[in-house]
């Protein structure tokens, strides 16, 4: 009674009692992320195992599902109460009614969670608000003066100043021209600085190991600011926000920055400080729109295995329930006392 | 008054100028009285406790609620309640139960948390990255109307580590002397990176804001290290599973985070020729070098608590004589004996791989490093490179060996070579939010006055106003 799959591979399986050796290279090549060159293989390793993934049953699925809701629990057991001790005296105040509203609310995070997406469905918590009249303008000189003398220590330290623009300029040269190229939306509709010049250059290493996902791999589906304030001019404020016609949080004016002018002629410097006052002065996004976003599936590296027994890299996939182990009779042995599908036939 | 002062001095002087920091954790909270003069940081840190947010019930269905756990002798099947759920603070039930007890309950709050008059006390509260606005709002009700403080100020709680005295983490030779002042300005970019109990955000700051579009989280925390430290050493060693503080106690002393997870794993696999090699046998002297540098041993030794003498597992390092083995083997089948141990190998680094290879057990999510670049590319190009030469790592998690080298390797594989690449740890990653902000209320004041508000004013405008105005002024 075979219980290991043998899996199609180029060369034969060595077979031993009961089950056999399947030569799986994913996880080797899986933790070697910094090898140059090797991507076109890697990337095909990831189709390959996603094609098989996609056969993964829904069983599987939600077996995955379990186990990430099993890592996120508080306690072992579900549906366990802990109740808070009575306080033995009451500390002479008097509870307001929202204070007591607010006790004696037992809904989960869960819920709140579920109000949020419901009240905001563009990503932003709040319509950029406008000024209470009690914020003063000590803001604006405190900083300005703080500024002044801050201004050397910006760039300091992430590169030499001169090896820093020069670099800047080419990252900003070459994202600019490939985002025209490739008919990316102009730039007249929201700023590009959104756009991600971490890998983008053609000249180094970064470069030759992700020739071309660089440019458009750090675009996040979290909704920027910019785009939900302007796919949907009404939003539907907070309940209890008091409605107010809001100013667009998306200045004009950022399209005339110099930073995100076009043209290749300009040099590249810090954003303006005007720039850099809009940006700290945005409104927060919801819970959900700050989650980091998945990979794109031909972005993300094989997904690696290990051996369900020891730890080591998994190398034999177990027939009835596809768990794998490493490939020593120990660990096997330790999976079948344990398979979950051990008495499944 | 407001009308008729000048907006730099509008009636700030209505503000109290004792200012209690508060860094309220989903594991526990950071909390004391912010210095009145700037006295150095190492005293500083003198002021401040923490105080597990919790409360447990034990197996004899006794409760404890937070500093009351250290009291606890018997943890296993102990159960957790935590009033900051998937870090965002949604049941005040609980936490209003431990904030009474460790602050304002002058029977049981230690010295330094104990708040005898909030009506002048300025709060600093720090929160999390994306509060829900509801819960924002829960907080400044129960805050402002349930203990009257006379000041109140909700913050990020990230961005005030730009507060700190950075310099010498950045090894910066420039740093300001002549102008000392500069010293205590907020560091202009500053990337946050803070791993905690339910979660790990990433947070670019400039000039100790936070950049509200940029900030990105991660749903792996400490929580999902010892949860899944607990599943594999039940698989593996003992059914700890009911034991979650033993568990996250050898987490805290065992786990490192790998630089090299293949060699790592070669190293702890009983498939291997030199598994088990006896110490002992003689080794020629020209082979000693590599001998060592291949079979250093990453097995621990771990002792289970038993209740009685032993009240905290500790580990030793791994004893491989066969007595040893025959020891453990016995003790694992006999419940009588005397000391029960297990030996830790890959477990130690497989379970914080997860914060960087979340694939491997299986989510969706993108590792870390991927994280700090969908971040980034959200700010112009020069801030995204400086924010990558000034990056910190706060929280619980910046405590395990390996973690932030780990990070700064694989940022430093993704990014122009030409960029600098600087990730640093905090001498006290715990503490350095509520460092943060006690350097913040301690030498910007000004800053302070200028974005608290008083009992007053929340009287006389209410919740909404209050947090409209916070979102704003972040
Ligand atoms: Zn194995
Ligand atoms: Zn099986």
């Amino acid at each position: 009674m075979p219980l290991i799959e043998e899996l199609p591979v180029n060369q034969p399986p060595r077979a031993s009692a009961g089950w056999a050796y399947v030569p799986d290279t994913g996880p080797i090549a899986a933790q070697q992320p910094s090898t140059r060159g090797d991507r076109k293989r890697l990337a095909a390793t990831a189709a390959a195992s996603r094609n098989q993934s996609a056969t993964a049953t829904a069983k599987q699925q939600k077996a995955i599902q379990q186990r990430l809701d099993s890592l996120d629990k508080e306690n072992y057991r579900d549906g366990i109460s802990v109740p808070v001790p009575p306080r033995k005296e009451k500390v002479g105040r008097k509870m307001t009614s929202n204070v007591r509203r607010i006790l004696t609310y037992q809904r989960g995070f869960a819920h709140y969670l579920a109000d949020e997406e419901a009240n905001n469905p563009n990503g932003i918590t709040y319509q950029l608000p406008t000024l209470p009249p009690a914020v003063p303008g000590l803001a604006k000189e405190q900083n300005a003066t703080a500024r002044s003398k801050r201004r050397s220590t910006v760039t300091k330290g992430a590169m030499t100043s001169e090896a820093a623009s020069s670099d800047a300029r080419d990252a900003t040269d070459t994202s600019q021209t490939k985002g025209r190229k490739r008919g990316r939306p102009s730039s007249s509709h929201k700023p590009n600085i959104a756009e991600s010049n971490l890998m983008d250059a053609t000249d180094t290493d970064a470069a030759r190991v992700k020739p071309e996902e660089s440019q458009d791999a750090e675009m996040s589906n979290a909704p920027t600011i910019t785009q939900a304030q302007q796919e949907s001019t009404p939003v539907p404020a907070q309940q209890q926000q008091q409605q107010s016609p809001q100013p667009p949080s998306y200045p004009p004016e950022w399209d005339h920055d110099p930073l995100l002018a076009s043209s290749a002629s300009e040099v590249p410097r810090m954003p303006s400080d005007r720039v850099m006052q809009l940006l700290i002065s945005e409104p927060p996004l919801t819970y959900n729109a700050a989650r980091a976003t998945p990979l794109e599936p031909d972005k993300q590296l094989p997904s690696r295995k290990f051996c369900g027994v020891c730890g080591y890299w998994g190398k034999v996939k177990c027939k009835k329930c596809g768990e794998w182990t490493c490939g020593i009779l120990e660990c096997w042995r330790g999976h079948e006392g344990v398979c979950p599908m051990a008495n499944a036939f | 008054m407001a009308r008729t002062n000048p907006p730099a001095s509008r009636g700030r002087s209505d503000l109290p100028r004792a200012a209690f920091v508060l860094d309220n954790g989903a594991y526990s909270i950071k909390a004391g009285f912010a210095p009145s003069d700037n006295i150095p940081d190492s005293e500083k840190l003198q002021l401040c406790d923490t105080i597990p947010n919790c409360i447990v019930r034990s197996r004899e269905r006794k409760t404890y609620v937070a500093s009351q756990i250290d009291e606890i002798t018997q943890w296993s099947d102990a159960a957790f309640r935590r009033p900051v759920e998937s870090g965002q603070l949604v049941n005040w039930e609980a936490q209003k139960e431990i904030w009474d007890y460790s602050l304002f309950d002058e029977r049981t709050a230690s010295s330094k948390t104990f708040i005898h008059d909030p009506a002048n006390t300025l709060l600093l509260y720090a929160e999390t990255p994306n509060a829900m606005p509801a819960l924002q709002k829960n907080a400044d009700e129960v805050i402002m109307e349930e203990w009257g403080f006379g000041g109140y100020l909700r913050a990020v709680g990230p961005s005030l580590n730009a507060y700190n005295d950075l310099h010498p983490v950045f090894e910066d030779a420039e740093a300001p002397k002549a102008q000392s002042s500069l010293a205590n300005l907020p560091m202009e970019c500053l990337l946050v990176i803070d791993s905690g109990y339910s979660y790990t955000t990433i947070t670019p700051c400039f000039q100790g804001k936070p950049i509200q579009r940029a900030i990105r989280r991660l749903g792996l925390g400490g929580k999902h290290l010892t949860n899944l430290l607990k599943e594999t050493i039940s698989i593996r060693h003992f059914d700890l599973h009911q034991d979650t503080k033993t568990v996250n106690d050898i987490k805290e002393d065992v786990t490192f985070v790998s630089r090299d997870l293949k060699a790592d794993l070669e190293k702890t696999w009983k498939g291997n020729k030199n598994w088990q090699r006896p110490v002992s046998p003689p080794i020629a002297d020209d082979m000693d070098i590599d001998q060592k540098g291949s079979t250093e041993d990453i097995r621990v030794d771990c002792v289970l608590p038993d209740g009685v003498t032993i009240t905290r597992a500790f580990t030793r390092p791994h004893d491989p004589s066969a007595a040893a083995a025959r020891k453990r083997k016995l003790a694992a089948t006999n419940p009588d004996s005397n000391e029960v141990v297990m030996t830790l190998g890959n477990e130690r680094f497989t379970t914080p791989e997860i914060v960087f290879s979340p694939s491997d057990i299986g989510s969706q999510q993108p590792g870390l490093t991927d994280c700090v670049i969908q971040s980034l590319s959200k700010l112009p190009p020069l801030v995204q490179a400086t924010m990558l030469a000034n990056t910190i790592v706060v929280g619980g998690n910046a405590r395990i060996p390996g973690f932030v080298e780990r990070l700064q390797d694989e940022l430093r594989a993704k990014v122009k070579s030409e960029w600098s690449v600087r990730v640093r740890n905090m001498e006290d990653p715990i503490l350095s939010t509520w460092l943060g902000g006690a350097r913040f209320t301690c030498n910007h004041r000004s800053v302070v006055e200028e974005y608290a508000v008083t009992k007053a004013e929340y009287q006389e405008h209410g919740s909404n106003w209050l947090l409209r105005r916070f979102a704003y002024s972040h």
